[in-house]
């Protein structure tokens, strides 16, 4: 992120002035008009200054040779359009309601701009005005232009309810003329497009777009105070027509999400109306239709990105049985309008726009939003969830989120972490983009059917956008997931025989050892890859070339990605029980013997025996490894030799069950001999728990992590020294 | 404003209920105003006038049980004075000039009166009377065969556009009619 945000800002420079030279017409307008501050106004150097910052990022916008948009779009991203007093121009030129050709904004104004004071004058009846002898007030006949003028009245009263209550607590919203537009923007809508009609939410989707060209269109006011502006900004930004230009917009953006709003099976009335009560479909066929847009999208969301991005977290959700379109549906159609503050909510709108012009982020948008409140929403049950996902927190940061989303989608796009083919995906229409869809529908079919081969480079060139790659790893994902109930790890390539030794191998108490292991050896990794690191550090600053300084920098950032991120939830301490009469002191002496030797038949005996007669009295030092001076931790250094680390490990050996572990030799860690027990096979640990150790065994595990971290620490500490 | 004009339904003693062509075009939300001339008889009929706007007049027919509805009433809608008399009271019943002695009374631009249970509306020195007729087609004491009709107007300003709905064999025919104030 920061080596592209110098990039950009770096190229941006060089391009400047070879752009400037392209429009001479412009430029001297534009010299005159940056020319008056510095003339009339020496004093407010501040005000000029912001003046030519405004000149600037206008000549910035409108005198580009990039049609592709590449560093609009980059701006976009990281954010930096938040201070743009452009950002209504930005994004009708990101959603191409502006051509790529500036010179040709105006034209298309224009005939915006009459496009849509037709529509209105069109839509616009006045029964009173036409003689109609055979039409009367109460015909409700469909051609009656009465009939169709209490229609247009009803469905008018029914934006207005939802456009007085926009934004309650922003005046903008509160004015008038404000809302007249904004009731007639989506009248017309609703009537040039039928079969969407209007739907409650279409008016939260409008009134960041107004607000938007308000604030820049005041903007324009502010600087024209000051100085002239150049005539083509005083047209692009003319707050005469506010409404027009909302329309536009706006009509372009519900374009691209009016998936969700659609429902299948159910078109409005002529007149505007929903349907009040649902008749059943003419057939059978298409009963099982009724699932709409918007809930299968969602599920494909959660499906494919959520199962990939956070196991544990789908599986969390699956539980407490919280369907993503209880609260999701409400995030698409708003394009998560209730979710944020307005401020934050436009810049996630620039990068939604900015990054495809179908807002496929917003499917990961989604899922970094559920992953940004995880923690809350792993520890809560499901009252806790639903607060929490009905109102979404405030105080989650949205670039955290934005970058997230990003970066989910990236990984899903190198295939990382799509591991399957995509499932049904949702038909996201685009209006116009037919023949889009057409490929996309026939590149399914593709996918699966071929599914373990990977497509051929040609075919991934017509993969549209909205498309995933096909998985190059079709394996045991596919299955796991479909059954849902077994196998899910994944982590074993032996999923069929699902049962060893008796024990299927999704037990909950296998899978998180393993969990465990693995951490303990993504942390040892981890460990040795930092010393690697320093050591090459220390070696080869001085004399550093680009790459080495590169490999060390990627070797650092191994480090870091190593690092695990998911804490396993920490396991209820084993309570002690104390027999009548014991004391404390008495009973951490046993503890303390039997950790250290070999349970014999006897002491198993006795602490079943304990088991039984429990007496509740919560210690919360039991389960702590004993402090590091109870144990004495010892460094073996190479010169030491095998022979002795084998000979003093068992005497140190915290789980009391070293026996019947078969010891790993040793492991060569950064010129340290580190014992290593981890290594514990399911078969080994059944047998544990057989004999009722399982809470031993797993604080004797984490125990030893513990151990292997300090004896780790310690002796790189006493290397670099 | 649409505003609509009928009275002398006689529900339940000599009609059941507005004929279903009729209903079907009485839906809320299209008129502003009613103005009844009265003999709706129950409380129901009422009721449901009072579904199709909020705004309901009625004067007192001989028929009614409420006794405490007017004899007379004067409405303004727009620019125009509006008077309202059931007519059982108006004798010779229907007479034109005994109707233009009450619009004399009233001081009103449009006189609305009933009782005879045949539409008539016509302009007589300037002045204009309306008598929607039985919204339900009840006879009256004088004829059995009645046609069931009702008047919708259409006041912008100084001009009141009449509707007449008239329901014939088994159709409802509309007129027009325009009245304009000098």
């Amino acid at each position: 992120m920061m080596n592209d945000a110098e990039d950009i800002s770096a190229c941006n420079l060089p391009g400047q002035p070879v752009v400037r030279s392209l429009n001479e017409e412009e430029d001297t307008t534009e010299r005159s008009s940056v020319s008056t501050p510095d003339e009339t106004s020496c004093d407010s150097s501040e005000k000029s200054i912001s003046i030519q910052k405004y000149e600037e990022e206008w000549t910035q916008l409108y005198k580009r040779d990039d049609p592709e948009l590449g560093e609009l779009r980059r701006r976009a991203i990281l954010g930096n359009l938040r201070a743009s007093r452009f950002r209504s121009v930005c994004w009708r030129s990101l959603l191409a309601v502006f051509p790529p050709d500036t010179s040709q904004w105006l034209n298309q104004l224009h005939q915006q701009r009459q496009h849509y004071a037709q529509v209105l004058k069109e839509l616009s009846l006045d029964p009173w005005d036409r003689n109609q002898p055979e039409d009367n007030p109460l015909s409700q006949q469909p051609e009656s232009m009465w009939h169709q003028y209490f229609c247009d009245k009803e469905l008018q009263s029914l934006i207005r309810q939802d456009v007085v209550r926009t934004f309650p607590g922003v005046d903008f919203f509160r004015k008038e003329t404000i809302q007249n537009s904004m009731v007639n923007i989506l009248f017309c809508y609703a009537r040039e497009n039928a079969a969407m009609c209007y739907r409650q939410g279409m008016h939260e989707i409008l009134a960041p777009l107004m607000f938007v060209l308000h604030c820049d269109h005041q903007a324009l006011l502010h600087t024209r105070e000051q100085v002239t502006v150049s005539d083509v900004i005083a047209e692009v930004l003319d707050p005469a027509f506010l409404e027009e230009d909302a329309y536009t917009l706006f009509c372009r953006i519900m374009g691209g999400i009016e998936s969700y709003y659609r429902i299948s099976d159910l078109t409005p009335t002529p007149t505007g109306y929903f349907p009040a009560n649902i008749q059943s479909p003419q057939g059978n066929g298409s009963g099982n239709q009724l699932e709409n847009e918007v809930v299968t999208q969602l599920n494909w969301i959660r499906d494919t990105i959520l199962f990939h991005a956070d196991r544990q977290l789908y599986k969390h959700l699956e539980q407490l049985d919280i369907p993503l379109p209880l609260f999701g549906i409400r995030w698409l159609r708003l394009l998560f309008g209730r979710e944020f503050p307005l401020q934050d909510l436009l810049v996630l709108w620039d990068v939604i726009f900015a990054d495809d012009e179908n807002f496929e982020l917003v499917n990961y948008v989604v899922v970094a939003m559920l992953m940004a409140i995880r923690c809350q929403l792993l520890s809560g049950d499901y009252t806790t969830c639903m607060t929490y996902l009905m109102r979404y927190p405030g105080a989650v940061d949205i670039t955290y989120i934005i970058e997230h989303a990003l970066y989910l989608r990236d990984e899903q796009k190198r295939g990382s972490l799509a591991m399957t083919s995509f499932p049904n995906l949702p038909v996201m229409t685009v209006g116009g983009r037919g023949n889009l869809n057409h490929a996309a529908g026939q590149q399914t079919g593709v996918a699966d059917k071929e599914v373990p081969k990977v497509p051929t480079k040609s075919q991934q060139a017509f993969l549209p956008g909205r498309l995933k790659k096909v998985s190059k790893r079709p394996d045991y994902w596919l299955g796991s997931k479909h059954t849902q109930t077994g196998g899910t790890t994944g982590s074993r390539g032996d999923a069929d025989a699902s049962i060893v030794d008796g024990f299927t191998l999704d037990d909950p108490a296998v899978l998180r050892k393993e969990l465990q292991e693995a951490h303990a050896i993504m942390y040892l990794c981890r460990m040795k890859l930092s010393q690697y690191h320093a050591l090459l550090q220390r070696s080869f600053v001085p004399t550093a070339s680009a790459e080495v300084l590169q490999v060390l920098e990627g070797l650092r950032e191994l480090c870091s990605l190593l690092r695990s991120h998911h804490h396993l939830s920490q396991q209820p301490e084993v309570e002690t029980a104390y027999e009548a009469g014991e004391t404390r002191t008495d009973k951490q002496a046993i503890m303390l013997q039997r950790a250290f030797s070999p349970p014999t038949k006897l002491a198993l005996q006795r602490q079943n025996q304990e088991k039984k007669n429990m007496v509740v009295e919560k210690r919360k030092d039991v389960g702590v490894p004993p402090p590091k001076s109870d144990v004495h931790m010892k460094v073996f250094k190479k010169e030491e030799g095998l022979s002795e680390c084998v000979q003093g490990a068992p005497s140190k050996d915290p789980l009391g069950i070293g026996h019947s572990l078969e010891r790993e030799p040793s492991i060569h860690l950064g010129g340290i001999w580190v014992t290593f027990f981890s290594q514990v096979n399911p078969g080994q640990l059944q047998r544990v728990e057989k004999v009722g150790e399982m809470e031993t065994l797993k604080n004797g595990v984490s125990y030893l992590k513990l151990l292997l971290e300090q004896q780790l620490c310690g002796s790189w500490s006493e290397d670099v020294h | 404003m649409l505003v609509l004009v009928l009275g002398d339904l006689h529900i339940p003693h000599r009609c059941s209920s507005l004929p279903a062509k009729f209903k079907k075009l009485l839906v809320p939300g299209r008129i502003q105003h009613i103005l009844c001339t009265g003999n709706l008889c129950t409380k129901e009929s009422y009721d449901y006038l009072k579904t199709l706007a909020s705004d309901v007049h009625v004067v007192r027919g001989d028929f009614d049980e409420n006794l405490n509805y007017p004899e007379q009433k004067v409405v303004t809608v727009g620019q125009f004075r509006i008077g309202l008399c059931h007519g059982h009271q108006v004798v010779p019943w229907g007479e034109p000039d005994s109707l233009a002695l009450i619009q004399r009374q009233l001081d009103v631009d449009i006189l609305i009166s009933g009782h005879t249970h045949k539409f008539e509306a016509y302009e007589q020195e300037n002045k204009f009377y309306i008598n929607p007729g039985s919204a339900t087609g009840a006879y009256n004491p004088l004829d059995t065969s009645i046609i069931p009709s009702f008047v919708l107007m259409d006041i912008q300003s100084s001009t009141v556009v009449t509707y007449v709905y008239q329901l014939v064999g088994d159709e409802v025919k509309v007129e027009r009619i325009e009245y304009k104030k000098s």
